[in-house]
């Protein structure tokens, strides 16, 4: 970003009040030397306090506010912080205000989500096959599978449509958490296939409140994206058996998933600059090669800060050799 | 359904450019006890005070029982309803138990204080909580231990809702250990979290419904109560080797002998120890070992007993005779309490030994520049500090037991040498203290906790109410 060379409105603001704040020292000073009596002394006392009161409001009514908007400013233009800026404690003036508001229309959470949404590969698929031409032909391969006896093909092809069936359809929406998890599953059911004994998903919950979270909204295809993940990145590359786990607990207020896997994990390095990426809400990534690994989380954590706010998201936390999991935050919606 | 009591979301804390707390995340649920595990020291003290007060923050929120308290925009500096409890004891000693927990207390409302009532009431609740404990004692009447259970009464009643607990094993017995966290156990039922901050994962598995692991100022794992076991924990942490295991004693007598040794809370304790080896005093209820170091600081005087030194009795008077005597001693937190931080390495490392061994105050040069080029082999460019300030915990530690080292003595009292210590730090006392080993010097641990001793000792005596138990 290149930086404009003049003096800011609020430099200017500044200089002004040092000036001022010069002013009434020398004032303080030519009281001081020229008293000459008690009556002067006491207009000096008050003039102090009076002085020093300003000055305390001056740096609690503007001076702080006004690095707190700095800092909020810069969060924003370093990325860090989207949405959130607009709710800023105070602002400049009305104008400034109206005109943040404006922003926030112009941008309007649906487009960047429609881009978000853009880079997925499941969108690609949807341009490029006809979906009903794909169920149709998956179900012909199913009975035909049927009627020749060979039943694991039929189950195969069977989870392979429900599994497109739900992708493909309309992925703006939220659905249940019942839902996702059914997706998982019959993704888990496809992966089966090709993993055999060495892939093992378990789910996990809090009993005592099972129908409440199974009720629960979330963004479509938010758990299925980071499976996918783990099993391509995680679990692939590793010997032995891959577990992987979905935890889910819920608050007041929020829902958290978490989802663990036993893979390669992720190096120190890595996972720090992972995690300060998941903590923005940054577009950037957009136009990286897709091919890199990571883009999935990026991808859901940025659909979950756009739909709900900068505060909910995604946090990865993974050891090499150890595993790596993946903590989902979002709000509990139950309608 | 559970309630968050606190959660830490993305927070960053930097001070002077140095960067404490690195995009940390974790919550703590109503009514658990959460264990945190530092595998080493960085950022700890800036979360614990994070967790009690809301200071400002560079990055992140923070939610205290699911109010939004703390964010990177705005900190209000005031603090949470959170109590600390370390080695520290935030009580007034000079007050009665009593006024402690009710009279010093923010909830405490009343103008008229009615002190039959009041005092029907706490005797009531330390009943239920059956701690034998009188209302009306003084707090500089309790051990250390009482003191920490009134203090965590005190914090339940001014209606604290998370409690910190900090390595509170360097400074409870085993047994007191098991009562305190039966107290705990009690309180989560009650809606209180714990925050337990300890240095063994055997210690945290045992009592935590969650554990997670913090290095670097982050947490790094978070591990369910059902996943708790040492394997789970392998990648994260280097692990020590046992040279030898414990052995059997074989001789009646060693080089170094205490004889029948009674003071205050010893009743006639005896023990050896040989030339190169290790031995570990565990005090299970913490009443001798205090009595151990005070005797050897020339604090107190034994009511009976010797020490004998290659069967030859020896007195201790003050510090000095011990040296002369070729005993050492390092206390708790040596890098506190022993080093002298404005001074130069060298003149910290040579430190004792001018008075002792050349018995002037100034070294010969000619000492000195061996001395350091001896030194340089083992400790690096360090020797050339001019102070110490600089250098870190593992660095000072060094120092502290190549004084030892340099000292030459036959015998070294190392009190709790793991207190404190993060998880790299141990590993290199251990190597420190076989190295003592190496050089011949009958060492002498005294602890409460078993922590890492059994990595150095060749023996473990167990004590218990001032006498030694045979194993």
């Amino acid at each position: 970003m290149k930086d404009k060379k003049v003096i800011y409105l609020f430099n200017r603001i500044f200089v002004v009040f040092i000036l001022i704040g010069i002013v009434f020292l020398i004032t303080l000073f030519h009281l001081i030397y020229n008293y000459q009596n008690n009556v002067s002394y006491i207009f000096l006392f008050i003039y102090i306090i009076f002085v020093a009161g300003i000055l305390y409001y001056f740096y609690k009514w503007i001076y702080k506010p006004y690095k707190e908007i700095n800092k909020v400013l810069t969060l924003f233009y370093q990325g860090s912080i989207l949405m959130s800026v607009f709710d800023m404690r105070i602002f400049f003036n009305r104008e400034t205000y109206l005109a943040f508001q404006k922003f926030k229309e112009i941008i309007d959470t649906k487009t960047l989500i429609e881009g978000s949404k853009k880079h997925a590969e499941y969108l690609a698929l949807q341009n490029q096959i006809n979906p009903h031409f794909l169920y149709n032909t998956l179900e012909g391969i199913r009975s035909e599978a049927l009627i020749e006896g060979v039943d694991s093909i039929a189950n195969m092809t069977e989870a392979l449509a429900t599994f497109f069936r739900y992708t493909i359809s309309n992925v703006d929406k939220l659905v249940t958490l019942d839902a996702e998890i059914n997706n998982v599953k019959t993704y888990y059911k496809i992966q089966e296939f090709r993993f055999g004994d060495k892939l093992e998903l378990n789910i996990d919950f809090q009993e005592e409140d099972l129908p409440d979270i199974l009720q629960a909204k979330i963004p479509k295809l938010t758990l299925q994206p980071i499976f996918e993940n783990a099993i391509f990145h995680g679990l692939e590359r590793k010997m032995g058996k891959g577990i992987l786990t979905l935890k889910v607990f819920v608050t007041n207020k929020r829902l958290i998933i978490i989802i663990s896997d036993n893979g390669v994990g992720i190096d120190e390095q890595r996972l720090k600059e992972l995690n300060q990426k998941l903590r923005g809400t940054s577009l950037e990534y957009m136009k990286e090669d897709r091919n890199k690994g990571g883009i999935a989380l990026l991808n859901v954590n940025n659909r979950i800060k756009l739909i709900f706010g900068d505060e909910y998201g995604i946090y990865v936390y993974s050891k090499i050799d150890a595993g790596t999991d993946v903590e989902i935050t979002i709000p509990f919606i139950i309608d | 359904m559970k309630e968050e009591i606190l959660r830490i979301e993305n927070v960053s804390k930097e001070i002077d450019g140095n960067t404490y707390l690195d995009n940390i995340n974790f919550q703590i649920f109503k009514g658990e006890i959460m264990g945190l595990l530092p595998l080493n020291n960085h950022g700890k003290s800036q979360l614990i005070q994070l967790i009690s007060q809301n200071i400002s923050i560079d990055f992140g929120r923070i939610y205290f029982d699911e109010r939004l308290v703390n964010n990177y925009e705005y900190s209000n500096m005031r603090n949470n309803k959170v109590y600390l409890i370390d080695k520290q004891v935030k009580l007034i000693e000079s007050l009665k138990v009593i006024d402690n927990i009710y009279v010093l207390n923010h909830e405490f409302d009343s103008y008229v204080i009615n002190e039959k009532k009041l005092k029907e009431k706490t005797d009531e609740l330390l009943e239920e909580l059956s701690i034998n404990i009188q209302s009306s004692q003084y707090v500089s009447e309790l051990s250390l231990y009482e003191k920490t259970l009134v203090e965590i009464v005190k914090a339940i009643t001014s209606g604290v809702q998370l409690i910190i607990i900090l390595e509170i094993s360097n400074f409870l017995s085993i047994e007191e250990l098991i009562n305190f966290q039966k107290l705990m156990k009690y309180y989560t039922q009650k809606g209180i979290s714990f925050l337990y901050i300890a240095n063994h994962h055997e210690e945290a598995f045992k009592i935590c419904d969650r554990v997670c692991l913090f290095e670097n100022g982050r947490v790094i794992k978070v591990i369910e109560k059902k996943d708790f076991s040492d394997d789970i924990l392998k990648p994260y942490i280097i692990t020590f080797e046992n040279r030898e295991g414990l052995k059997d004693e074989n001789e009646s007598s060693g080089n170094f002998e205490f004889k029948n040794f009674t003071s205050e809370n010893l009743k006639g304790i005896s023990f050896s120890v040989k030339a190169g080896e290790c031995i570990t005093i565990l005090d299970i209820n913490n009443k001798g070992i205090q009595d151990i170091a005070e005797i050897l600081m020339g604090k107190i005087q034994p009511i009976e007993g010797n020490i004998n030194l290659d069967h030859k009795r020896i007195d201790i008077i003050d510090t000095h005779s011990l040296l002369e005597n070729k005993i050492a001693f390092v206390p708790e937190e040596p890098v506190d309490k022993m080093l002298f931080y404005d001074m130069s390495y060298l003149e910290n490392l040579t430190f004792l030994l001018m008075d002792y061994k050349f018995d002037e105050s100034i070294v010969n040069k000619k000492i000195l520049k061996n001395i350091k080029e001896e030194y340089r082999n083992i400790v690096g460019g360090n020797i050339e500090a001019a102070d110490l300030r600089k250098l870190d915990k593992k660095d000072l530690y060094n120092l502290v037991y190549m004084r030892i080292i340099l000292l030459n003595p036959k015998i070294v009292f190392i009190m709790q040498p793991f207190s404190n210590a993060d998880m790299y730090l141990r590993g290199r006392i251990i190597e420190l203290i076989n190295l003592l080993k190496e050089k011949g010097i009958g060492v002498v641990i005294l602890a409460v906790s078993i922590s890492d001793t059994l990595f150095v000792s060749d023996r473990l005596l167990i004590m218990e109410d001032g006498k030694i138990l045979n194993i």
